[in-house]
């Protein structure tokens, strides 16, 4: 019963937070100085007099009253029919749609990547902890913590796409090229996985049942690798899941420099072109995802680790970014 | 079987001063103090040290390799790189420090209201501390800058309104810890106003975590900050920025390739000796709770 | 002729063992401090004193498994022949857990929570032995009957957190007599359980100790010493200060420290060999 209301909690926490995120998609476009009917007449290089201008606002849906376009606009929307592109005239979920995989294989292979990157290197850090090497991991770590991804992937690409040219410096998204994009990605998030990794495994390693592994003839390397990592990958599952919920939102820089063709960069596209029906899409598409993600963790959490909750863990978010 | 050999300490030390010789052991802290002061002098005496204008255009010596007259070189309109980046930095602090002083403008009073009153009020500020905690930051900013228009303004008025809580969970703890001790009502006996007894100690409690967390904070405001105007979407051109003289450098990453190194490596340093700077207090100020602040800033 | 015998018996010998704490740079803390004494085939051996007496570091130390700031700083631990603690990592691997195994005071915190019990039984002696995974199973399924697990089945498919207290210490010894080690030391095994369930725990290690294993038993309970032990070693403040067999202990202890142990625990009503 207890799993249940803690679900039930959950979603009750969640509510406001879309409503927010409607309402704000929404009422803010609304209140924006630009004119949808305007840009939107220029852009199809037709006249702005009175009469065009009411035609396009007509159009639009754009001379209603707010709420009523409120309620127009959410009734639409929770059919997932978000209107048309004000600059290419599709529908708009067709268009975000199309953009969505790309997002989708990016952050599935960034998570893959700095989890792939954390967990050796938060191994070798406890494993010789306050070494020499310890301590030059963890310099390594907070350096990459605070590489900016946008820098870090400008440098990749020279150095691999200019300098060395095995990359295409304008790549497009076809799955081949991801290696890059990717990698940028995720060595922030490896860095941060890293350290909470190590400070879970020298939690972990204090504990008696590694002690026991060890004097069954495990060694403590065997001990670490067989029954440390596992009880200190679990509580990161929680941070790792909100991380990749924000990747879904679309690395916005990452995407922009490597021509990743992603919602993200699509979604600065929009904003700088005021393509609003875009933009609010985008804002539900992603929240939706990221709340999805996250609901789906916690139920997970509640089913597959009662340990974690009979030792009153609770779930920790380390500083994300 | 317990044999202790304690020679002789001075316990005598003030507080302020262990921390200071705990920060000094501390090289990397150190380093990273000194990179941040330096950061500060750089920023506040922009005017005395650039060599040129920053925004003066002279088409003419565009693109130029680092010389004596331009020692960093010059940006695609023949600007003078390093008067760029040394103004940016000016910009970057402050606008930096303006977000974090909205932050604390914001969060501080509402902290110390939800721990003071407790109640309703307390559940309504907690649970809306929760629920822009668990906001995705990059998904209210891109919101709020498609509406308003791209501005700096907007990105860091976002960044107050989403970033406030860690600051209002810090004040919030700290009060009611005070309001349970007993001194406050045994200073209430002696005389003293009750309030003036709270404030003292509120502050005394709570300027510890304050600080470590608003060193922290900085330095992901400045990330941000250089994120957004990267993109286009906050500080906006001529204005010199390290963001934006970033965004700049991507067309000429074929012909240039050194615009891009001198932007990247200042937000990396400032970020980065602000982070070693915040972990090196975090030890110096609050020896034993290593992760108390990360705690309460981003935990539940 | 009879030192040969003696020797024979004596499968695990502590010799000056010394494991100190560098609390910091002024402390050291001597933990244990010249520590001495045999374990012999079929019979249990008690180091008996109170908590902080160094008994548990002192079984630590023998498996080295002494964290920093701790740190073994001489004497041996000759097991059947030669000095463990001088072997190579690698080698170190090969004994423990095979020739020599260990119980903890804290059964549910000794066995991994996220391991199913099988995976933990069955790493035991896949670690020292090449069989099949079939037939290891069957052997883990053996020795959980064997403690008295009748439901051996569902246990092995259950998680250590499904367990009760004394089901997981049951399991520790199960766990322990899988790879037939030579050497069992049981760190208080009984003291985190309650009655009924210690006197099993308890009547399963005399089993082991009839059947010709050396087991070394940690413990400060002078009523679980004088109910199992045969030869006893009295630990106070890192050193062992008596010795003997288990009568001579008790009627007739020498040290002061002994003295008052044993008077501490007559004059709370308890009387002794009916602690249980």
């Amino acid at each position: 019963m207890d799993k249940v209301r803690f679900i039930i909690k959950r979603i009750l926490q969640i509510i406001p937070m879309l409503l927010i995120i409607s309402i704000l998609a929404f009422i803010l476009s609304n209140l924006s100085n630009g004119d949808a009917a305007e840009i939107a007449i220029r852009k199809e290089g037709g006249i702005v007099t009175e009469q065009t201008l009411a035609a396009k606002r007509e159009e639009l849906g754009l001379n209603k009253p707010l709420v009523a376009q409120y309620f127009d606009w959410l009734g639409r929307a929770v059919r997932f029919d978000f209107g048309d592109s004000f600059i290419s005239k599709k529908p708009v979920i067709e268009e975000v749609m199309s953009r969505f995989p790309n997002t989708l294989y990016l952050a599935l292979i960034a998570t893959a990547m700095a989890l792939a990157i954390a967990i050796p290197i938060a191994l070798l850090s406890v494993k010789w902890k306050g070494s020499a090497l310890d301590h030059g991991l963890r310099v390594l770590t907070t350096g990459a913590a605070t590489m900016p991804d946008f820098w870090l992937g400008l440098m990749l690409l020279y150095g691999f796409g200019v300098s060395l040219g095995v990359v295409p410096v304008i790549a497009g998204s076809n799955l081949a090229n991801i290696f890059l994009p990717a990698f940028t990605l995720s060595i922030s998030y490896a860095a941060i996985y890293t350290r909470m990794l190590r400070s879970n495994l020298i939690e972990v390693m204090q504990t008696h049942y590694i002690k026991a592994a060890r004097a069954k003839g495990l060694g403590e390397w065997g001990a670490m690798v067989k029954h440390g990592l596992k009880n200190a990958v679990l509580p990161c599952v929680t941070l790792v899941a909100t991380n990749f919920g924000s990747m879904l939102g679309g690395a916005y820089a990452v995407e922009m420099i490597f021509s990743w063709n992603g919602i993200g960069k699509y979604a600065i596209e929009s904003v700088k072109a005021k393509d609003f029906p875009v933009i609010q899409c985008y804002l539900i598409a992603v929240a939706l995802a990221y709340i999805g993600v996250n609901l789906l963790v916690d139920i997970l959490y509640a089913y597959i680790d009662p340990k974690i909750k009979l030792e009153g863990g609770k779930r920790r978010l380390w500083f994300k970014r | 079987m317990v044999q202790k050999m304690t020679l002789g300490k001075t316990r005598e030390d003030s507080f302020l001063w262990c921390a200071m010789k705990r920060l000094c052991k501390d090289k990397l802290a150190l380093a990273g103090l000194i990179i941040v002061v330096l950061f500060l002098i750089v920023g506040f005496a922009a005017p005395l040290l650039a060599p040129h204008d920053p925004t003066a255009v002279n088409t003419a010596i565009r693109l130029q390799m680092p010389s004596w007259e331009y020692p960093l070189g010059t940006d695609q309109l023949g600007r003078c790189m390093l008067s760029r980046l040394i103004y940016g930095t000016q910009t970057t602090l402050v606008n930096a420090l303006a977000v974090l002083g909205g932050i604390l403008a914001v969060g501080v009073p509402l902290g110390i209201i939800a721990g003071y009153k407790g109640g309703w009020i307390d559940n309504l500020i907690m649970r809306a501390a929760d629920i822009v905690c668990t906001f995705p930051s990059s998904l209210l900013a891109l919101a709020v800058v498609s509406i308003l228009g791209p501005s700096l303004l907007n990105i860091m008025i976002v960044l107050v309104c989403l970033w406030w809580a860690p600051f209002a969970r810090i004040m919030r703890s700290t009060v009611l810890k005070v309001k349970e001790k007993d001194y406050v009502m045994a200073a209430q006996a002696a005389g003293s106003s009750k309030l003036k007894i709270m404030v003292q100690h509120i502050l005394l409690n709570s300027i510890s975590p304050i600080v470590v967390y608003s060193t922290l904070r900085v330095g992901m405001i400045i990330m941000h900050i250089a994120g957004f105007s990267f993109i286009g979407l906050g500080t906006q051109p001529p204005q010199a920025d390290w963001g934006v003289m970033l965004s700049d450098s991507r067309e000429f990453i074929t012909t240039a390739p050194l615009m891009m190194v001198w932007p990247g490596l200042a937000i990396m340093l400032s970020v980065f000796s602000l982070n070693m700077l915040g972990e090196g207090l975090n030890q110096a100020l609050m020896p034993g709770s290593s992760k108390k602040a990360r705690r309460l800033g981003d935990g539940e | 002729m009879g030192n040969e015998t003696l020797r024979k018996d004596t499968v695990l010998s502590v010799r000056n063992l010394k494991t100190y704490f560098y609390v910091d740079k002024h402390t050291i803390v001597k933990a244990v401090d010249d520590v001495s004494f045999d374990v012999k085939r079929g019979k249990i051996t008690a180091i008996v004193g109170q908590s902080g007496s160094g008994k548990s570091v002192t079984s630590r130390s023998i498996f080295n498994l002494v964290d920093a700031p701790g740190k073994i700083v001489g004497g041996e631990v000759i097991l059947n022949g030669r000095d463990v603690l001088k072997l190579s990592g690698f080698q170190q691997k090969k004994v423990y857990g095979k020739e020599i195994s260990l119980i903890f005071q804290e059964p549910m915190s000794a066995l991994n929570p996220v391991l199913k019990v099988k995976k933990q039984m069955m790493e035991s002696i896949l670690l020292h032995r090449k069989i099949p995974r079939k037939e290891a199973l069957e052997q883990c399924r053996q020795a959980l009957l064997r403690v008295n697990l009748k439901n051996a089945d569902t246990i092995l498919n259950q998680y250590p957190f499904e367990l009760s207290g004394g089901m997981c210490q049951r399991v520790m010894i199960a766990m322990s007599m899988v790879a037939h080690p030579d050497v069992l030391v049981a760190d208080e095994p009984t003291t985190a359980l309650d009655l009924t369930i210690q006197a099993v725990v308890l009547e399963e290690l005399k089993k082991l100790r009839d059947n010709g294993m050396a087991i070394m038993l940690i413990t400060h309970d002078l009523g679980v010493v004088a109910q199992m032990a045969d030869d006893v070693y009295v630990m106070h403040e890192g050193k062992i200060v008596e010795s003997g067999d288990v009568f001579q202990i008790f009627d007739h202890p020498q040290h002061m420290y002994t003295k008052t142990l044993l008077s501490a625990v007559t004059e709370g009503g308890k009387r002794i060999g009916e602690s249980d």
